[in-house]
């Protein structure tokens, strides 16, 4: 089976290059462009299965190009950012980007997002296959058809909204969820604030996290939103 | 008449652009001294030949007269169409288009006989007044003259050619001339031209004007116009040695003091004094003397009051106004406190005054006696004014309970007399008893009337009642009549002294109720917080002063233009109809704010208005513009204007002082700043290096030598490598945090975050050498929230956290714990390491201070860590310190805004 091929849109060379040789080390194929315009036409024609995207182009914003490939594509974006603004990720996330990296950033820490995204994007085509009616991660199971979820063969008690929201994450495995988005896709019409989701998702996290156990679940991305991981069935 | 306020308003706006300019026009006049010697065409050739230097020239408005010579002037010059408008009352009158001209924008502008008085409806009253604008506006004007129409010379004019002139200037205007050009011809000439039809056209006007084409009265007139026009070449050149040798000896300088009082005649004073003070080159002072006898006068003798006020102000005089019931006290306390070298008044209102015999002159001249006073006396008959006998015959108000309280104080007096008759006491008693209802009369009723009845009723009556024969007016006893006429006198007397005392009480309450409004506004506006604070409170004391409903627009600052109206509507008025605040009052207060000028009702410009409208200023700055709804109400009296104007100084100064405390603070904030920004890229340049020295070297190493190194050194290099830019990249996160904060402390991305999640998120970031130290975390709550900016307090806490780590050893305990105190949320980090000194805890917040500074560059630290764990904390409006740990270490906490959630499934 083909390595991954991951494209790579960065201006800044050295970056370029830094990502590249990473990518390299880790038997990974890519492609690289250095403005908007290219990187849309590369994903166009070399069907990449990631793409890494600097919001920091020099013809495009970054969040458009990330809409435009949205509109035709489901692949996964990494964006990279040397911008600490909060709202610009959050922007990003909300066009469809599945993760996002602030520069500086560990080389460690670009690879391990790299292969979350990949996992996501290969359970989403295996979803397409398989009997999407429960959601298996480590050891917790949700069971979609009868609402249930067991966890280490025990049946975990949740409350209706806690329900909601592991769903939502389940079924975005691997992808930074803003908020906002979780917020308006369980709530609609917002009755709760983001405090209130605050103290939901620390409910959730005490009930399905035991502190005896190592695996961790959900990711907390503060100023920003949340993550399922997947668990990988090794660990 | 109805249509004309919409439509100059709306011109108005349009004409904005023009007048901010603020290059002033220069002001030509062509003088001559009698109709016909050739001003307007003189003004049309020099107007000829500015066109051919190429200036843009119009002719704004010229009048042919039918003259043939004029007409054949005019040709080749731009004539802006004259402005006939509504006011087709007077067919032979057209005015010059002002809005016309100033949207025109020309760079000169003809415009003939400045001291024309424009028709009804025009925005001026006077022609010279539209000029003022054109010059304001930046256009240079020419302009016509006649030397009898200057204001000063009205009377030395009218004497020399028995006619009054009714079209005049203020002589400030002509002072304020750039060029004048005097037109002489030879008085024969003229005359001859006048023969020959090319003076006036129509025959009738030739009549009309014949009697002053005589050789004397034109020699006269050019002689005074000859006069006039070198006085003002004197004037010129005194003004440029003057700015030579900036001699500016206050001592030496006349002043100047006139008496001022309503009657016609006082004008030739005036004028007189204008004169004088010209002459003198000494400051001009008018001052008008409020007793409380001219208090109740009828309307016209206020109307003459304030047409003399007007003409003071038009030749250049401050107007003062004191009150008191002593005229020539009160003249001379003010020329003493004022050094007032000369005095001009007049003879004639204050003839005689009360029981002393002294005139007025007299009385001044014995209290000032090394003051020169001049006295111009008046020939024309005087209409009788303000004397004592005019104020007997006519009372204020002849009310029913007032006459019903001199009755029944005469009815009561006959009593007690009656009765004293009865006991058989003297006559003398009786009167006593009158005397003494004529004085209690005197202080229950308001009017000399009711006093003067009194006295005679009570003799009356004391005549009937008492006197052989009882019941009749006959009187046997000779000696009668004198006790009658002392009876009169004695009450008259008592009567007048005792409504005298009555008025001065009267008078002081006033006074008194004036300067403690001052007093009052003075100290709401010293409390005022701000600038619209100190305009509500002069809004309101005005309110209160003048008993009106005020309006006032403040300016926006940068955008050059008036804010929204703010309404003050008087007592008792609940809502004020929005005609006040319409398009045309708005129009009149923003030229009120371009031109720093008064407008609107009771002046000469916009005196169609609904309101009167005062600029606020201090210096050449507009503040603010005050309106004064005037409508259907009697103009302002002297003292309140006088009150008011005072007023609208004390809220100029309290803004202007406003204003500079803010630009004071503005700059002091800046300087601190920048002096902050100084010394921060200072120390970062430093601390920047010695990483970067590092980062490279080692690089640089390994590129070259990467062979001969072993495994072990390699990866030291590494590890250094990555160490140092692992530091850096901390300071830069650092320093984009104090970016933030400094840029605005408001913009903090506040929300509700769980100290549990935050504590975690600053764990993940703590520099690698923690995995040498035991850190734990202590909740006491693990739904403790608390709001916040996670990033910034992410930061907090990895500094506090780095702190910890760079200051103690290798196995230490750091101990992260947050609990909740009232309304707070604790956060604490606290270790056991060495603890910090109690004189350096102080100093730990200051910036770029760092502990054991004497390690230099082999210890790296910005000491920016606390000191922007300080800055961060406080924009949350927290606290932030540290404490020794028991039994030994430091403990460093910081306070947050607990938040509660309530959740509901």
């Amino acid at each position: 089976m083909n390595s991954p091929l991951i494209l790579v849109v960065e201006d800044d060379k050295p970056i370029r290059k830094l990502i590249t040789t990473t990518l390299e080390t880790q038997g990974y194929r890519y492609h690289t462009a250095e403005t908007g315009e290219a990187s849309i036409l590369e994903a166009v024609s070399r069907r990449p299965d990631l793409m890494i995207l600097d919001l920091g182009l020099p013809d495009m914003d970054g969040v458009d190009i990330i809409k435009k490939v949205r509109s035709w594509s489901n692949l996964p974006i990494i964006v990279v950012s040397a911008r600490s603004e909060d709202r610009d990720k959050i922007e990003a996330l909300d066009a469809g980007a599945d993760d996002y990296l602030t520069k500086p950033f560990s080389v460690e820490e670009l690879l391990a997002r790299l292969r979350v995204s990949l996992r996501r994007a290969r359970i989403d085509s295996d979803k397409l296959l398989m009997d999407a009616s429960q959601f298996i991660n480590g050891n917790l199971k949700i069971d979609y058809a009868a609402g249930c979820v067991w966890l280490d063969e025990e049946e975990v008690h949740l409350t209706p909204s806690e329900y909601k929201l592991l769903c939502l994450l389940a079924k975005n495995v691997g992808k930074v969820l803003t908020h906002n988005h979780i917020l308006h896709e369980i709530w609609g019409n917002h009755p709760y604030d983001v405090s209130a989701l605050r103290v939901f998702m620390a409910t959730l996290r005490k009930k399905i996290e035991k502190p005896s156990s190592k695996a961790k679940y959900i990711q907390t991305h503060i100023g920003i939103g949340y993550r399922m991981l997947q668990v990988s069935d090794e660990g | 008449m109805a249509t004309t306020p919409i439509q100059s308003g709306s011109t108005l706006k349009q004409i904005t652009g023009h007048t901010s300019q603020k290059r002033r026009g220069k002001l030509k006049i062509f003088i001559g001294y009698a109709p016909g010697v050739g001003k307007t065409c003189a003004m049309l050739k020099a107007g000829h030949v500015a066109q051919a230097d190429g200036a843009d020239v119009v002719a704004g408005y010229i009048n042919p007269r039918g003259r043939p010579d004029t007409a054949a002037l005019l040709k080749g010059l731009e004539m802006l169409p004259h402005h006939s408008g509504d006011f087709s009352n007077d067919r032979s009158f057209k005015e010059l288009d002002l809005d016309h001209a100033l949207r025109r924008k020309p760079d000169l502008i003809l415009i003939d006989d400045m001291a024309h008085t424009n028709a009804a409806g025009n925005r001026h009253k006077k022609r010279y007044q539209d000029l003022e604008e054109l010059l304001r506006a930046g256009i240079d004007v020419y302009t016509t003259l006649n030397v009898q129409q200057i204001e000063s010379l009205a009377d030395i004019v009218t004497a020399i050619t028995g006619m009054s002139v009714h079209d005049r200037i203020p002589d400030s205007v002509f002072d304020g001339a750039d060029q004048v050009e005097f037109i002489d011809i030879e008085p024969d000439v003229l005359i001859d031209r006048l023969k020959k039809g090319k003076i006036y056209s129509n025959q009738e006007n030739e009549r009309n004007h014949a009697h002053l084409f005589t050789t004397e009265k034109l020699n006269a007139l050019r002689e005074i116009g000859l006069q006039q026009t070198a006085a003002k070449l004197n004037r010129i050149a005194l003004h440029i040695s003057a700015q030579a040798s900036s001699r500016n000896d206050l001592a030496l300088k006349d002043h100047i003091l006139v008496c001022l009082s309503p009657a016609a005649s006082n004008k030739k004073v005036i004028r007189t004094a204008a004169r004088m003070a010209e002459v003198f080159h000494g400051q001009f002072t008018a001052l008008f003397v409020e007793t409380p006898e001219t208090k109740p006068v009828t309307s016209k003798n206020k109307a003459g009051l304030r047409e003399n006020l007007r003409l003071a102000e038009q030749l250049g005089a401050q107007v003062a106004t004191v009150y008191g019931e002593d005229v020539p006290g009160q003249i001379a306390e003010y020329a003493r406190t004022s050094h007032v070298s000369k005095i001009v008044l007049g003879r004639s209102p204050h003839k005689k005054r009360g029981f002393s015999k002294s005139t007025v002159v007299d009385r001044l001249i014995d209290l000032v006696p090394n003051l020169e006073t001049y006295i111009i006396p008046y020939t024309e008959p005087e209409p009788a004014f303000h004397t004592r006998t005019n104020l007997y015959m006519k009372p204020p108000a002849f009310t029913l309970a007032d006459m019903a309280k001199t009755i029944s104080i005469l009815a009561a007096c006959t009593l007690v007399g009656a009765w004293f008759n009865h006991l058989g006491f003297r006559e003398a008693n009786i009167i006593t008893v009158y005397i003494l209802g004529v004085l209690f009369n005197a202080t229950v009723t308001k009017g000399r009337i009711y006093s003067a009845i009194c006295s005679i009723m009570s003799v009356i009556v004391f005549n009937f009642f008492f006197t052989e024969p009882y019941y009749s007016l006959k009187a046997y006893d000779p000696g009668y009549p004198v006790t009658f006429l002392v009876m009169l006198v004695a009450s008259f007397v008592m009567s007048t002294l005792t409504m005298r005392v009555r008025d001065q009480a009267l008078q002081s309450a006033q006074k008194a109720y004036r300067t403690e409004v001052l007093l009052e506004t003075s100290r709401k506006l010293q409390q005022a917080k701000d600038s619209s604070a100190i305009m509500e409170e002069t809004a309101n004391q005005m309110v209160k002063l003048l008993d009106r409903t005020i309006i006032f627009y403040s300016i926006q600052q940068g955008q050059d233009s008036l804010s929204a109206p703010l309404i003050y509507p008087k007592k008792g008025v609940a809502n004020v109809p929005p005609v006040y605040t319409g398009d045309h009052e708005c129009a009149v207060a923003g030229w009120v704010y371009r031109n720093n000028k008064r407008a609107g009702a009771t002046t000469d410009t916009f005196s169609d208005a609904h309101c009167l409208y005062h600029a606020v200023r201090g210096g050449d700055d507009v503040f603010a513009v005050a309106g004064i709804v005037m409508d259907q109400e009697e103009p302002l009296e002297v003292f309140e204007k006088s009150l008011m104007i005072a007023m609208l100084g004390e809220c100029a100064l309290a803004l202007e002082k406003e204003r500079l405390n803010e630009q004071q603070k503005e700059i002091s904030m800046q300087i601190k700043q920048e002096q902050l920004r100084a010394n921060l890229l200072r120390q970062i340049s430093h601390d920047l290096r010695t990483p970067l020295t590092s980062i490279s070297g080692n690089a640089g190493i390994l590129i070259g030598n990467s062979e001969v190194l072993s495994d072990e050194q390699r990866s030291g290099l590494y590890t250094d490598i990555y160490d140092d830019a692992q530091w850096l990249i901390l300071l830069v996160e650092n320093l984009l945090s104090i970016s933030r904060i400094e840029n605005d402390t408001i913009n903090l991305n506040l929300q509700a975050e769980l100290m549990e999640e935050v504590i975690a998120e600053a764990l993940l970031h703590v520099n690698r050498n923690s995995e040498h130290h035991i850190i734990q975390t202590v909740l006491d709550d693990e739904w403790l929230m608390a709001r916040m900016d996670s990033r910034l307090i992410v930061q907090v806490l990895i500094n506090l956290v780095d702190n910890a780590i760079k200051y103690t050893h290798a196995g230490s305990h750091i101990t992260i714990s947050a609990y909740r105190d009232d309304h707070m949320v604790v956060v604490e980090v606290s270790d056991d390491g060495p603890g910090v000194a109690d004189d350096t805890k102080a100093k730990l917040f200051e910036m770029f201070y760092t502990a054991n500074n004497t390690r230099g560059d082999g210890h790296r630290g910005l000491g920016l860590g606390l000191s922007l764990c300080k800055s961060i904390v406080q924009a949350h409006g927290g606290t932030i310190g540290v404490r020794d740990h028991v039994p030994q270490g430091t403990v460093f906490y910081f306070t947050l805004q607990a938040e509660e959630v309530s959740i509901y499934e």
